[in-house]
Order: structure tokens, then sequence, then C-alpha cells
């Protein structure tokens, strides 16, 4: 195991400015650069938003993400917090002020320690990497599983530190799209809830809650990339993209909606000095962050869940001799488990019909609902999409919808 | 003020210099000086009246001084060579030999005389300089024919001297790059037109001393941010005297290189040196004794190389074991042949070899040199000069046919120059003037000239084996290994030659060369010595340069196809910016019409492009107009104590090529002028004191302080005011020919089918121009340097001194090309800097215009840019040593001179080329480009290599009538360079982005090596001297010593793009995710490794040795 490496000092520099001081010269002493982060104190995340990125030749990609994070391109940090529609908040960039320990995000995809002949085809398991570990400790534990024998060391670690499995051998790591001395994959970091029962559970690094409820984040789309700066204004090129360090989430099922939300960091994400994760006074860095404040200063709404569009409008007329279909929209993905709670109902019986709900994953936001039996001609109905209807993070709707229509009579 | 009021300034000064009284002699850069004291024995005053006779081989006729009130003495204009000096007072008469005078010096020779004694000392000069602070070496032929110098031309020799090192592209100067350096061949400056490299590689056996200065120099030099390498030429003299030389080495003498560990490919090759031998004479003596001396010398060299293309193929043969050990490899064993290519412990694949074919092919390097001296009387004295360097080469390459792989290159490097040396009024005044010519020229074609019309396709992701099969078909039993699915074929589950990037070449040579440029110079300079609060040594002089490149862009066919995989081509043409050509009905050129190619500027006739592409390209005329003018004193307040102070002032006016001139540029707007960039007010100031505690000139100890700014070369007229462009065409390859494809049955169809005019027009599926507006900055200043000095020598024993020195190099200003709108526009600028008045004066600019007006917006835009400049970091480049020094001059049978530096060399800005990306375009490579290529970049820089100690020396053995044997070590020691880690940017390419602070990977290993060489000398009868040598280089590179040495390893930490971690270490690293390319998105997974990072990528050559003769009279 390598010693980490520290941050490189010119100290040559140091003695330039001392000699060429004496002669009455001097150096060039502001060595500093457009691209540097800001190292001093804790690391801030500050609450701002953006939802489009124009990328290269001023092409307007519809993103539609929400950016936290500190820089000065962003809109102001001190206007009034967005409300965003859950629907369109598929991508959450959470840009630091400076670099937090990759270690304490994500975890490297291990082999199964086997060496054998199978070793590609045994079941990956999920380790951080130790502090410290190096590019070169990595490519000791990867490639070909021989060449781990006399190389490999502590870089898979399990839970409790174990570094070799029942066969006594390394663990390796997952390197086989390519071979090239690197991990294929990294992932969100899961930490331990409970010390004492090694259970991993799905509580990362960060976390995203609304009202109360605890988000759930994609952690094979996600991702911690150190890389990127705060240049004023935005690199070229990359527009947005190249600002950075940013921590990506992708919640698993959009946010809930009509909440109001949060992001924290667990005491372990921290910065090359210790320091946790913060969000500035008042929105501004150089206000720094007050103790034990941490991220609770986020806060941001999301908009109310409601029904965006039906196939049919109260008070319309509708055929009733062909199977009837609706169709609504919403502005946020729709929980498919509360489908069943839309009512449609006969005015004058109050007698309900049947009907079958359907939905896609690929476009969470409709529903369809069909009535096989059909309608009766010349009656009175009446549809209802309760609140009990919600997003799947349990955001009910807005308020209720009630369509009342009716069906013309048959055709002779 | 204008050039023609500067001129005329200068003209005043130089001649109040010229009218000033009393005794004027100097050194210049073709010439030395003897200084010193006489001094009365009796009365321990000065030696008035004494009069002084010079006198040497180098010198035609006698050089004479009358020694005045002062006691003091100086004559000047002396080349290199050993002298004669005469003392004669009253009755007294003095001689003093061994005096050793060397260009751009002065020896101090002090004589203590009496009216009435005689004696004869052979006690040579002080070795110390005591007017001077300038750093340097002076090399004459002792160290050139005694001490192991691999490279047999002047710039081997350069690196003798403490502060200097490989850089990759040539010798690196106190921490500057090489390309900062300025070469000179008899007062001729012969640095590379285009890029600033060496010009005339001039062989050293015609050289007669090699001045190597390294910093600290006078007003009189400029040009130069790095070292200067001053080379004076043999000469003849009043005797006939000649020599014949002969060297000769090849691949037989040395020891096979260690393999370097790296990804193979199925076509590799492999060279062997056959023959590398050099023979030439050279011969100087007088046409009229005295008056017309003649110096002529030739020396061909001729290199035979066989050239072994090797064919290869993977294989499957080998598993892991349980053990997770390898198995053996065993073809038949159906376990074993997995389907899975083999590959080593790297992580390479394992290829083997099926096949060869050898090629040989000659370089021949012809060296020549001529030379006239005329004395039309002591004080009226000329010199021309010729020499040159012809060399003709034969490329050979493996990835294709030779056709399109091996090339035919001849070269020529060559320089004049006619120079002029008068002394008036007594020998008190001196004028000297100059005229040079230095000419390049460089061509390269086809070894098959009938291809040269050609165009080159580029196959990449193909099968090698089939490529082979289609176009030479010939090799087939070389070859046929590689065929998948014959009877031969063992790995019958696996592609047994596939190609991964390098591809194969077919049809014509593609890019073809026919350049040539010149370099007309003239210098006047004139010297005057003047008694006034103690001696003044004040110079003068005036300078121009004219410099002018011819490179046209030439494909072969005009254009060049790449086809990648089975479905795309790119076809590649280079295009000329041109005035817009159809405009939309708001003024804005509409698509397609920014571009004009060079066919449709030759036949105008309004076809498309297509139909004229065939036309061949047209050059590209740079030009750059330089001047200067320098006045220097150098002040002899106490014998002991001199003041030296000096000002310089340089102009540089960079072209637009001659045909752009005239035109519009359809980017900026702006009209192209004749100057494309004009850098005045380059004032360069200079000031040393020394001063002499023995006073006995045996010591000094000295401080200097001066400014120095580069000189541009003409890349960037080529590049960035010619009009660069080039267009890629993508087709795709099913949508060609009417939709019916290209593949043709086996499978390597005319990709130019795509374009064919007889055949129905195929749809572009993407057209990329590239190609930029170039802005120049307003008010853009000189890039200069400035450096302190501080040290002092003293001479321990006669012919020896020791010296320690402190060197401080801080960059000031820089120039490059950077962009804020993505590179769609360059900005030829000082980064970082855009100063306020210059600001305000544009702003008051568009003020005056009309609201609305294309001429206000055009002015707006610019101005945004320019204001945009302030955001790119400032240049960096601090260089600090600490150097100790010991020469010992050839004398009593021995020479050793040494060196130890600790220096470091960190910064953002490396110099005039990038070693991450290997580009060498001065003054315009992509370091500012875009602001995301800054990260990072502070640290280390890659000539940083903190300890060196140099150690050279030769020691004769007389063996009186069994001659003489003289053996002669060369050491050099050196700290590894700095080792970063490099990722691809999204759309500039590999190379480009500093993943993590530069250098803070670690450091390659410490190098160690010698040199040896044995020579064995005979007088034979009739004054006839002959010597055989024997030279052993790289003696530490045996493996039972410390084997081949590593030169440098992979930085390359990522193929794939990816940002800078700004602030990061080797851990963040892992984390890195890769973006896509051209668009910068981030794609969320971990970059791929390349597998070779962090090893060795070059080793230094192996042991050789040569073995020579050289016969003398």
């Amino acid at each position: 195991m390598k010693s980490k490496t520290a941050n490189f000092v010119p100290k040559t520099l140091l003695l330039c400015t001392m000699v060429s001081f004496g002669a009455g010269l001097g150096c060039r002493t502001d060595l500093s650069s457009k691209t540097d982060l800001n190292v001093d104190g804790p690391p801030m995340v500050q609450q701002v938003f953006a939802d489009m990125f124009f990328e290269r030749n001023n092409r307007a990609v519809l993103d539609q993400a929400i950016i936290f994070g500190s820089h000065p391109d962003f809109p102001d940090p001190t206007g009034t917090p967005l409300e965003i529609a859950g629907a369109a908040a598929n991508e959450i960039r959470v840009v630091f002020d400076e670099l937090v320990l990759g270690n304490s995000l994500e975890a490297v995809e291990c082999a199964d320690g086997n060496l054998t002949s199978d070793y590609w085809n045994k079941e990956q398991e999920l380790y951080p990497i130790p502090l410290g570990a190096t590019p070169d400790d990595i490519a000791d534990c990867a490639g070909e599983p021989q060449a781990l024998l006399g190389r490999c060391t502590a870089v898979c670690v399990g839970p409790n530190g174990v570094v070799d499995n029942a066969t006594g051998l390394p663990i390796g790591i997952l390197d086989s799209d390519p071979v090239d001395g690197a991990a294929d994959r990294l992932s969100l970091f899961p930490y331990e809830k409970n010390d004492e029962d090694n259970d991993l559970d799905d509580e990362l690094g960060v976390t995203i809650t609304c009202d109360g409820v605890n988000i759930p984040i994609d952690t094979a789309r996600s991702f911690w990339d150190p890389s990127g700066n705060q240049q004023i204004p935005a690199a070229t090129g990359s527009s947005h993209r190249a600002i950075g360090p940013v921590l990506v989430l992708f919640p698993q099922n959009g946010l809930r909606t009509g909440s109001t939300c949060t992001l924290s960091f667990r005491d372990e994400v921290t910065d090359v000095d210790g320091n946790t994760v913060c969000t500035p006074r008042d929105g501004v860095l150089a206000n720094g962050c007050d103790p034990g404040v941490g991220t609770s200063l986020i806060s941001f709404a999301t908009e109310a869940f409601n029904v965006t569009l039906t196939s049919v409008n109260d008070g319309a007329m509708v055929d009733s001799t062909l199977p009837f279909t609706f169709i609504a929209a919403f502005s946020a993905p729709v929980s498919e488990d509360t489908l069943p709670n839309v009512t449609l109902v006969d005015a004058a019986t109050m007698t309900e019909v049947p009907f079958e709900p359907i939905w896609d994953a690929g476009n969470p936001v409709q529903a369809s609902f069909e009535f096989d039996l059909g309608l009766a001609p010349m009656t009175d109905y009446i549809l209802t999409i309760p609140t009990s209807v919600t997003d799947p993070n349990g955001g009910p709707l807005e308020t209720e919808t009630v369509i009342t229509f009716s069906t013309l009579p048959p055709v002779i | 003020m204008n050039l023609k009021k500067r001129l005329a300034s200068f003209g005043v000064l130089l001649i109040l210099i010229a009218w000033l009284p009393e005794k004027a002699f100097g050194q210049s850069a073709t010439s030395g000086a003897i200084v010193g004291k006489v001094t009365d024995k009796s009365s321990g005053g000065p030696a008035i009246g004494t009069t002084i006779i010079v006198t040497s081989p180098a010198l035609q006729g006698e050089q004479t001084a009358v020694v005045g009130e002062s006691g003091r003495y100086r004559i000047g204009a002396l080349p290199p060579g050993n002298y004669q000096m005469l003392f004669l007072y009253l009755e007294g008469k003095f001689t003093r030999k061994g005096i050793r005078v060397s260009i751009n010096s002065a020896a101090t020779v002090n004589q203590i005389v009496s009216a009435n004694e005689e004696s004869v000392e052979v006690t040579g000069a002080r070795t110390i300089d005591k007017d001077d602070t300038t750093q340097k070496l002076n090399l004459g032929r002792e160290y050139l024919e005694k001490i192991p110098i691999p490279g047999t031309n002047f710039d081997g020799a350069l690196g003798a001297v403490a502060g200097t090192q490989n850089d990759g592209v040539g010798v690196s100067f106190s921490g500057s790059s090489s390309l900062e350096n300025q070469y000179i061949i008899d007062g001729v400056n012969t640095t590379g037109l285009t890029f600033g490299t060496v010009g005339t590689p001039l062989a050293q056996d015609f050289i007669e001393e090699i001045e190597i200065i390294t910093g600290g120099y006078q007003a009189e030099f400029g040009r130069s941010t790095g070292g200067i390498a001053n080379v004076r030429t043999k000469q003849g003299s009043n005797e006939l005297k000649g020599s014949f030389i002969t060297r000769f080495t090849n691949d037989a003498m040395a020891l096979d290189p260690d393999l370097v560990p790296s990804q193979s490919t199925s076509i590799d090759q492999v060279f062997n040196t056959t023959v590398n031998w050099q023979v030439g004479f050279d011969l100087g003596g007088p046409i009229i004794k005295d008056k017309l001396w003649f110096y002529v010398g030739f020396q061909p060299q001729i290199i035979r190389v066989d050239t072994e293309r090797i064919f290869r193929r993977r294989r499957d043969c080998q598993i892991t074991l349980p053990t997770g050990e390898l198995s053996r490899c065993d073809p038949t064993n159906d376990d074993f042949t997995d389907g899975v290519a083999d590959r080593d412990e790297n992580g390479f694949f394992i290829y083997e070899q099926i096949g060869s074919e050898t090629v040989q092919s000659q370089q021949t390097l012809y060296q020549f040199i001529t030379k006239l001296n005329y004395a039309h009387s002591p004080e009226h004295q000329g010199v021309f000069t010729v020499s040159g360097t012809p060399f003709t080469n034969e490329v050979i390459g493996a990835r294709g046919p030779q056709s399109a792989v091996s090339f035919a290159q001849s070269t020529l490097n060559a320089n004049g120059a006619l120079e002029w040396t008068s002394k008036f009024n007594d020998n008190k005044t001196e004028i000297q003037a100059r005229l040079g010519l230095f000419v390049q020229t460089d061509k390269i074609d086809s070894l098959d000239p009938s291809r040269n019309d050609e165009f080159q396709i580029h196959h990449r992701f193909s099968n090698i084996g089939l490529l082979l099969n289609q176009f030479e078909p010939e090799l087939r039993d070389q070859f046929a290994g590689c065929l998948d699915g014959t009877d031969d074929d063992p790995y019958d589950l696996i592609e047994n030659c596939p190609d991964e990037g390098p591809g194969y070449f077919s049809g014509g040579p593609g890019v073809r060369r026919d350049n040539s440029g010149s370099r007309l110079t003239g210098k006047l300079t004139g010297i005057q010595r003047l008694e006034l609060a103690g001696d003044h040594l004040f110079k003068g002089g005036i300078d121009f340069e004219r410099a002018r490149i011819n490179n046209p862009r030439l494909l072969s066919g005009d254009v060049r196809y790449e086809r990648i995989g089975g479905t795309q081509v790119n076809a590649f043409r280079f295009i000329e910016i041109a005035p817009p050509t159809e405009l939309d009905e708001m003024g804005q050129p509409l698509p397609g019409s920014r571009f004009q190619d060079f066919c449709d500027r030759v036949d105008n006739s309004g076809q498309n492009s297509r139909a004229c592409d065939w036309t061949p390209d047209p050059d590209v005329r740079g030009e750059t107009f330089n001047w200067s003018a320098f006045a220097q004193d150098s002040w002899q307040i106490l014998p002991n104590l001199t003041f030296n102070a000096g000002l310089r002032y340089e102009e540089q006016r960079l072209r637009f090529a001659e045909d752009l001139r005239g035109t519009v540029s359809p980017f900026t707007g702006d009209t192209f002028g004749k100057n494309a960039m004009v850098i005045k007010n380059m004032w360069a100031p200079r000031l040393g004191l020394i001063y002499d505690w023995t006073k006995e000139g045996r010591s000094k100890a000295y401080v200097s302080w001066g400014r120095f700014y580069e000189s541009i070369p003409l890349d960037i007229n080529n590049r960035s005011f010619g009009g660069e462009g080039f267009l890629q065409t993508t087709y795709d390859v099913d949508q060609c020919n009417n939709g019916a494809g290209i593949t043709t049955p086996d499978g390597f169809a005319d990709p130019s089918l795509c374009e064919n005019p007889d055949l129905p027009p195929t749809p572009a599926a993407q057209e990329r121009v590239q190609s930029s507006g170039v802005l120049v900055q307003p008010g853009i200043r000189g890039q200069f340097l400035d450096e302190f000095i501080i040290g002092a020598e003293y001479e321990i024993f006669d012919d020896t001194k020791i010296g320690i020195a402190y060197e401080n190099r801080r960059q000031g200003s820089v120039i490059e090309d950077a962009s804020i709108d993505g590179s769609a526009t360059f900005i030829l600028s000082n980064p970082g800097e855009f100063s306020e008045s210059e600001e305000r004066q544009l702003q008051e600019r568009i003020d005056n215009l009309e609201e609305g007006s294309e001429e206000r917006l055009r002015l707006e835009n610019q101005l945004e840019q320019f204001q945009g400049l302030r955001i790119f970091d400032p240049p960096v480049r601090n260089w600090n040593a600490l150097k100790l020094t010991l020469n010992k001059r050839y004398s009593k049978n021995f020479l050793v001179q040494g060196s130890y530096q600790y220096g470091r060399s960190t910064g953002n800005y490396q110099g005039l080329f990038s070693s991450n990306n290997g580009q060498v375009d001065p003054n315009i490579t992509s370091q500012y480009d875009l602001i995301e290529l800054l990260a990072n970049r502070l640290g280390s820089l890659p000539q940083d290599s903190p300890h060196q100690f140099k150690l050279d020396g030769f020691y004769t053995f007389d063996l009186e009538s069994l001659g003489q044997i003289t053996a002669g070590a060369s050491i050099r020691g050196a700290s590894g360079t700095p080792i970063s880690a490099f990722g691809r940017h999204s759309f500039y390419g590999v190379n480009e982005s500093f993943l993590i602070s530069r250098g803070s990977i670690g450091r390659t290993p410490f190098i160690l090596d010698a040199d040896m060489q044995v020579t064995y000398a005979k007088n034979l009868s009739r004054g006839i001297r002959a010597e055989f040598f024997f030279e052993l280089f790289n003696i530490l590179g045996l493996d039972f010593l410390r084997g081949q040495q590593i030169a440098a390893v992979s930085q390359a930490y990522t193929f794939s793009a990816a940002n800078p971690i700004v602030g990061g270490d080797e851990q963040d690293l892992i984390f890195l995710k890769e973006v896509e390319l051209n668009t910068g998105r981030e794609l969320g997974t971990p970059v791929t490794r390349n597998s070779n990072f962090g090893n060795s990528t070059a080793r230094f050559v192996p042991p050789f040795s040569r073995v020579g003769v050289r016969v003398s009279f």
C-alpha cells in the first residue's frame, strides 16, 4: 500500500521568492489558477438551481437536471427556491467547491476471490477502497488473475477488513471490460447502518429526503466524478458539465412531489482534511458554514402532483359502442400501485364499473384505464382520480380530479 | 516612434560611438581579444610606450598596440587560436607564448617589463575573463578531438556545459526549452526557420571553436530566451595544412537493445544499421601569404540500414491454471484454445512471428565548407564563408506497401557569411559589417515517385491479413499465417491479425513536403574605447533579419481517405479560408460558402468543390522582418572593478501569407494586410558588476541582471497567418455508389468511389471544417524572461579555475494562441493580460461608430474576446540553479572540465513546445487554446532534473618515439524527470488533460552514464601525424553494470476523454469518470487505464563503439 500523496507544493518557488526578494527582484508569487478549487475550510455545497444545459454550438439539451453548487454561472443562489416538476427531476448534480474523498462515496466491484479459470463468472461484490490506495494498487489486483498472486494486497477488503476468502488467496478487482488495470465499475457505497450485523443496506454517503421520506437513488447510474473545475465562465465545449467536482444522483423514481426536500451527507464524507460537507450561511460562500449545520440549510420544494391531461373532459359525450379506454397524464411519475384507486361509477346508480389500469415503466407519467365491457349508452358516468393516487414516493395528487361525462345513443 | 525614427536614433548613437577618440578593440561573436596591463619592473608603474606585437598562425600579418598612460592595453578582432606576444620596452624584450584566444572572450595577459632585460615565458593567459558575466563554455579543437562525443555535428557537443540537458527536441539551456536557443555559425543566425531547431548541423571536424552561452550575456546578443551556440569554423593560414578523417560504426559494434514492453501489432519493424561511415578531408593554406587564405572541407556520411518488416499474429494456446499460473502454450489442446487471445503479465497481447521481409535503405549526409580570408591590410580584413549539410534519406515504413509508407527525403541547410572588419584612426576605431544568408529546403515524396499523385487510404480497425492479401499479394508466403480460417490457422477461435487503430496504408504517400525558406541577415557593429573616470569599452550596433518560408500544403492526390471499420469513410483535404462567396439576406455567410478549396481559387470555374479537387495545392509564403539595435558599455571603474551596462531594442514584424493579403477573414471580418503581428518596444536592458578581489585577474565576483526576448519562428506564419484549414467529409460506405455501397467481394474497394463524379453523388454524413479565425491582441508584448545571476570564479592554479553561481530565470509574458469561444477564434496574445489602456482605446473606437453597424458589431465582439484573455492563468516558469564548475584548460597534456548543478524548473509553462502531447508549434501550442486545458499545469516542468553532474577530461601519455596515447572520458549523471498523468480532452485529443498536478506521480530513474575514447597518435615523416581512435559510448548501459537505462515512461494514464481533477492526487484517479468525445458529457463510467502507464517507453541506446583514423599535416 502506498502512502497518500500530498498535494504538490513547489518548494523551489519558495526558494525563488526568498532569494529573488533578497535581490530586490521577486518572482511571480501569485501561483493561483482560475481553475483552482476552494481548498480552504470544509467542502461546501450551495443551494442553487439550473435546469437546462446548453451544449456546444448552443444546441439546447433538455436534461432537466437540478444543480446544487457554487459556480457563479449558476442562477442567483439567493433567489427563491425553484419548484420543480418531479417528472423532470431525473438528475441531481451536486457540485462541490473542493474535492471530497472518493472512497467515502464510491466502492469498487471486486471479484469473488477464487483465482480459477471461472474467475470472471463469479458473482461480484462491492467493497470500499482503503484510504491511500493508488491506481497502481488497483492495477496490482486487476487484470489477469495470475497477476494477483504476487502483487495484490489489501485493496478489496470486506466489511471486517477481511483480505481474502476461504481459499486464502487475494481478492481481485473486476477488470475484464477491458483488461486495463482499472476497475470496470465503481458504485455509490452503501454504508452499514448497524455495525453489529454487517448488514449492508442502502444508506449511501448522500441522502435525499422529501417530507421525511428517503428517496431511493439509482446506484447503477449515479456516480462521483472528482474531475472538473470552477472556471469562470464555465469551460468551453462541455458547458456546465465541466463544472466539478460533482456527485451525480439519479433518483430511482424521481422525487416526491409537493414536498420539501433536502440533501444530507454522512459524516464520513469529508475532504482530505476531514472536514464534513456543509452549506454556507445565507447561500454565500464567503460566509462559510456554521458549526453543526451541515447541509440542513438546503431546502427545496418540488412541484405539486397533478393530472395534466385526460382523454375525456368533464361534460364530454363519448361513444358507448366501443371498448372504452381512459387515459390520464400526470405531472410526475405515478405509482402503479395507486392506480386502482381511480373509480368510475354510474351516476344514477353509483355502481362502480370494473376496469384494468395499464402502466408502462417506460412512460411512467401516463396511465390508461381499459373498460373491457364497454359503457352503457345514454348514461351519465363520474370518473374520479382521488388524491390517494400518488407518485412512487407517496406524494399525493394536489387535488382530486372528477370528470362527469355521458354516453351517446347506440348507433343503429 | 516609428521605425525610421528609431533607426535614426540608434544611427546617431553609433556615429557618436565611432567618433569617440582613444583606442578601440573588442571581441565579438567571431573573434576574441587580449587585454592586460604592462608594468615597469623598476618603478612598479605603467610601462608607457611599450609596443606589443601579436602573432599567430590564425592571424594574417601581425597586430600591434602601444601601451598608454594607464599601462592597460586591449587588442581585439583576433581569430580564435594560439597566440604569441612580444613586448618591446626600451631595450627590453619579453615574449609570451601559449596564449589561447577564444571567440567572444578577452584573454588577460599582464606583463612586467624592464628596460634592459629579455625573457621568454610559456605562460598562458588567465583563465578568467575578468570583465564579463557571461555564463559559457568554450570548446576548442582539443576537446572536440579527444573527448568522446556520440554526435559528430556541433550540436552533439552542446551538452558539455552545466545547465544543459536534452529535452526531447534538442538541447535546452537553463530551464528554457530547446526551441528558444539561437545557433550562430560564423556570425550568422542559422536557427531553424520554422521551429527554431538546429539549422545547419555542421561537422565538428570543420570547427575551430564552439562557444556555448547559457546566460549572463551582453546586449550584443539577443533573440533568445534559451542559450546560444556560437560556432566559429576553421580557416586557412600561411602554411598549407589539412587532414583526412574517417569514422566507422554499425550495429555489429553495439549491444542489442532491451525491448520496451508495448502493445504489439501484426506488422512491426526492426532496424539494423549495417554501415555508418564518415570520410572526409579539410585543407587550408595561403593563396597569397598574409593576404589571401583558403579553407575547404568535404565530408560525406553514409548510413545503410536493413529494415526488417515482421509479420505476426496473436495466439490462443494458454489458459490460467487453478493455481493462478499460466499454462504452457499448446494449440493442440482444446482446453487451451479457449477463444480468448493470450496476454502477457503486462496485459499486452502475445504475438508470434510468422514471416518477414528485409528492405535496405540509405541516408547520405554531405558536409561541406569553403572559406576565404582576405587581408587588404592588417587593419582591413574580410572573410567569406559558405557551409552546408545537404542530406538525403530513405524512410522505410512498415504498415503498407512501400509507395504509401516509405519516403524519399532530401534536405539542404546551408549558410553563407561575408564579414568585413576595418580599423581606423590608428586602430582606435573598429567597425565590423556582416551579411549572412541561411537557406533551408525540405522535400518529401514517395519512395516510388510514380505514386506521388495518388491519394492515400488509411485502413483502420480492419483485418491486417486481408489487407496484406489485397495490396501485397506477392508477400503471401510471409503473412499467410495472418489469414483466418485457412488450413494453416491453428487458432481458429480468434481473429489472428486484427487492427486496433494503427491501421494499414495503401495508395500514395499522403502528406508530402516541398518546403523552402531563407533568412537574410545584416549587422553593423562599432567598437570604441574611451578613458573617462576609468576605462570604457563602448559597443553599439544594428542588425536586421528577413526570414521567409514557402511551405506548400500537399496531399498526394490532393485528398487522403480514412476507412474506419467497415462502414465509415473520411476524406481529408487542405482548404484555405477565403472571403464568403454567398451571403444570406442577413448578410451572413451561408453554410459551405465560408471556405473555398484551392482548386476553386485556381480555376475559378464556379463549379462545386468536388469537380476540382485534384488541382495541386498552392504555396504558403510567410515572412518575418526583425530588426534590433544595441548599445553597451563596459566601464572599468577601477582596475579590479567593472560595471557593464547595455540596452537592446528589438522589433518583430510577422506578415500574412502573400496570397491572403487584401482579402477578408470570414471569421473575424478583418482585412488581411501586410503585417499580421507587429511586436514593438522590446527593450532589453543588461547590467553586470564584476569585482576581482585578487587584483591580478585571478578571480571575479559578479552579479548580472538582464531581460531577454524571444524571436518567434515562422511556424506561426504558416499556421496562424497562412489561412490554414482542413476539411473532413464523412460518408457512410453503404450509401456510396448510389446506395449500392463500395464494398467489393474482396472487401476493400476504393473509397474514392464515394466521391467519383461519374457516379451519382453520395450525401455526406458530416462535413467538418477545421479552421479558425485569428485575432492579434492589441498592444501585444514580446515574449521575455528576466535573468539574475550571482557568482564567483577563482583561478586556483595556472590554467585551472573553479566557479560557483546561482541563477534565477523567471518567465515574463508569453505569446500563445488562446480561445474563449471553443477554438472558433484564436487570439494571439499574452495570456492573462489585456491592458486597460488598450481596452479604453478600443472602446472609444466602438463608441464612435454607428450603433448597430457591422463594423461596431465586429469590434464589440473582438473587445469581448480580448477581455476574455484575462481569465487565463499568467505564465509561470521559474528556473533556480546553483552551479559549481571546474575548468582546467588544455595544458601540460591534460584537460578537465566538470560541473555539478542543483537546479529546479517549476511553473505552468514549459516553453515553445509541449512534451505532454509532443506538439512542436512555437507560440501556438495547445496549452492556452481552451481554458480547461490550464488546470493542474503548475508543478515540476518536464526539464526539472534537480541534480546533474558532468565530468569530461583527457590525458596524453607521451611515449616519445613510440607516439602518444590519449585517454579521454565523459561522465554524465542526472536526476530523473517528473512524471505526470495525462488524459484525453474530449475534442482536443490525447495527452491534453493534466489529470492531476503536473509532475506529481514521481520521477524517472536517475541516469548515470559514461563514454570513453582512446587515441593513439604518431608523428610520421614530413610533418604528417596519424591518429587512430576507438570510442565506446554508454558504458554504464552494459548489463553487468547498470543495464540499459530508462529515458522515458508512459505518462498517458488513459486514452479515454476525461477532465482534470483539480488539486487531486493519485487516489482520486481511481474515481475519475470518462466524458463523451466531442460533447464532454459525463458518461459515469471509470476511465479505461492505459496498460502501459508508468512503463518505460524509451531507453537510452545500448553501448556501442566507433573507430576512426585522422591523418593531418
